[in-house]
């Protein structure tokens, strides 16, 4: 079982391979997609530069260069879940460069795009990405006519789920990603057609409350007591948009499956995912370490309850930071 | 439902005090039975084939409407759309479905002949909110925001080998350009982002919003209660979805014989 990285900055390559990661994906926007869209029509899931995406093609061929030296690859990500006629060609042409330069693997999520390039004959590796999606075993008997190499299961799916889409496909050499850490968005990525920028707050943190349409209604009446709790307690619990801190690092705090990973490494899950195009490199490092450790445990440790019940107690004090709140397995919770 | 369909729709319209607006001068003359955005508002199997009888009894044509599949949900979609197609098979008719999900896609192409294909809302992706407008600079690029993969030839061909050629779109704070062919509109909501958990379920069971897990027995709070937003955005939340309001096609006429002249020829309206 592997660990997958974001990689923001072609520097953060040798210290986070220090730390043990075993593959990497980046976002690139390259100087042609900047001066025709800027930022405002994104080519990948993060939609601003902030330090997020790699911004030049020389900073591709020097990550190339140290793919070479300590093969550790690095897939490349152009998620973006729509894009039009015009783009699928400029699209085209900086895959093609990137495979020159060296890389093979793109995680995509548009359909369009798959069906463009393997028209046009690009024989490059691809990752159905969690924003396609591919939540259903027909779903990947569909994908599969691709030539599809990965499938990154989007949040939201549980490990029961995957077990039985893994099974569906056993033998046929697939590999399969999953969540592990950080950013577990309270929506499905795929269906979320809103904005992901850094003008404003994503959907999902846009205030919001709680109301009855018919106010004279008394159904639900038991339920809506606790609305006016829920309305309080969502205004001040909105995640902040800022950068993560390393002086306020807590593991997991947006977004937690690690005790799962043992769970995951039975049912057939290749590459676990920690999010973070832009986190900081320190609270990065910390997140690798943490996930490592884990999975090496998980390889030595035959019961999976011992192995929740271990994880808790190193990280957590026995206790997870939010309970269900950000847990990515909340239906395999026994807590 | 004791009175009819049609009784039923302009008692609603009335509701709504739009009944005398232009737009609705025709009557309607399909029904889109069923939910594209959550599996627990689907009807069950029997109930919706006494639906689909009941509709087309009075003349109308019906869409059912599916959302996005999760795993656990196959064995149940399989089961109900088996018998929707036993009963298109008997009734000698077709009935359209829209795919909101690759793999429904791909169990109606591979298993249900007598179930027509539509591409549906969660499918046709692109950036839908209402705070696009305020984004820097991004009037230089509103021609790139009305295309998606359905503007793209080898797109469309990939699809009619599904048999899919009618494509549902939604009004939408920025122009669709239309793909070839004849497709439908759906007014004046639009899906904004959805969840494959609900959160007000969760806010109503359990105090939380997130991270919690997949319903067991739904029970229906998102017809008592809806989560509001900022008047100016024009979006309510409704269950496991986000939506945005669009008045577009009332206020403007000229947008409307626009997308006539595009290709819509099947306006959807949501009340």
């Amino acid at each position: 079982m592997k660990t997958v990285v974001p990689l923001s900055n072609c520097e953060h390559y040798e210290p986070l391979a220090d730390a043990g990661v075993d593959e990497f994906y980046c976002g690139v926007i390259p100087y042609e997609w900047l001066r025709t869209y800027g930022v405002s029509i994104p080519i990948n899931r993060r939609e601003f530069l902030n330090n997020s995406n790699i911004c030049t093609m020389s900073s591709m061929k020097i990550i190339a260069r140290k793919v070479q030296k300590y093969k550790i690859p690095v897939k490349i990500t152009f998620n973006s879940l729509a894009y039009n006629s015009v783009q699928y060609r400029m699209l085209e042409n900086i895959i093609v460069r990137l495979m020159d330069i060296g890389f093979n693997t793109f995680i995509i999520a548009d359909i369009g795009l798959i069906i463009y390039l393997r028209e046009k004959g690009i024989d490059c590796r691809i990752h159905i990405s969690g924003e396609a999606p591919a939540v259903n075993r027909e779903a990947i008997s569909f994908f599969n006519q691709f030539g599809v190499s990965r499938y990154v299961f989007p949040r939201k799916t549980s490990i029961k789920e995957m077990k039985s889409c893994i099974n569906s496909v056993s033998g046929k050499g697939i590999e399969f990603e999953s969540f592990i850490l950080n950013e577990n968005c309270v929506y499905v990525g795929a269906f979320c057609n809103t904005l992901h920028c850094d003008e404003m707050v994503s959907a999902c943190f846009i205030p919001t409350m709680i109301r009855k349409i018919d106010e004279d209604s008394r159904k639900f009446d038991a339920a809506y007591r606790f609305i006016s709790m829920i309305n309080y307690q969502s205004n001040i619990q909105k995640r902040s948009n800022e950068p993560s801190n390393p002086d306020n690092y807590k593991l997991g705090d947006h977004g937690c499956g690690i005790c799962h990973i043992k769970a995951l490494m039975d049912i057939g899950i290749t590459h676990l995912k920690i999010v973070g195009r832009g986190r900081n490199l320190e609270t990065l490092i910390k997140d690798v370490t943490s996930v490592t450790s884990a999975v090496q445990l998980a390889g030595v440790q035959e019961n999976k309850h011992l192995f929740i019940s271990n994880i808790k107690d190193q990280y957590f004090s026995n206790k997870c930071p939010k309970a269900a709140s950000f847990c990515y397995y909340p239906e395999d919770n026994n807590c | 439902m004791k009175n009819s369909i049609s009784e039923e729709i302009h008692k609603r319209l009335e509701e709504l005090n739009i009944s005398q607006h232009g737009i609705f001068t025709r009557e309607f003359s399909r029904l889109y039975i069923g939910n594209e955005f959550c599996q627990n508002l689907l009807p069950e199997a029997g109930q919706l084939v006494e639906f689909i009888q009941k509709a087309g009894n009075e003349g109308f044509n019906i869409t059912i409407c599916y959302p996005y599949l999760k795993e656990s949900y196959i064995d149940s979609c399989t089961d109900m759309l088996d018998k929707i197609n036993i009963y298109c098979r008997e009734s000698n008719i077709k009935l359209e479905i829209t795919i909101n999900d690759w793999g429904l896609l791909q169990l109606v192409s591979n298993k249900f002949p007598y179930l027509s294909p539509v591409l549906g809302r969660l499918l046709n992706k692109r950036k839908k909110d209402p705070r696009d407008e305020w984004k820097w600079k991004v009037e230089a690029y509103e021609d790139s925001m009305e295309e998606n993969h359905l503007n793209e030839e080898k797109v469309n061909a990939f699809y009619k080998k599904y048999g899919i050629s009618r494509y549902e779109y939604e009004v939408h704070n920025y122009y669709n350009k239309i793909a070839e062919g004849n497709h439908s509109l759906h007014f004046p909501f639009y899906q904004m982002v959805t969840s494959m958990y609900c959160h007000l379920f969760n806010s109503c069971t359990n105090l939380k919003g997130s991270g919690t897990k997949s319903i067991k027995q739904c029970q229906r709070y998102c017809s008592e209660m809806v989560y509001l937003y900022p008047s100016h955005l024009s979006t309510i939340g409704k269950g496991n979805s986000i939506f945005g309001f669009s008045d577009v096609l009332f206020k403007q006429p000229d947008i409307l014989e626009k997308y006539i002249k595009s290709g819509i020829d099947r306006l959807i309206f949501t009340a």
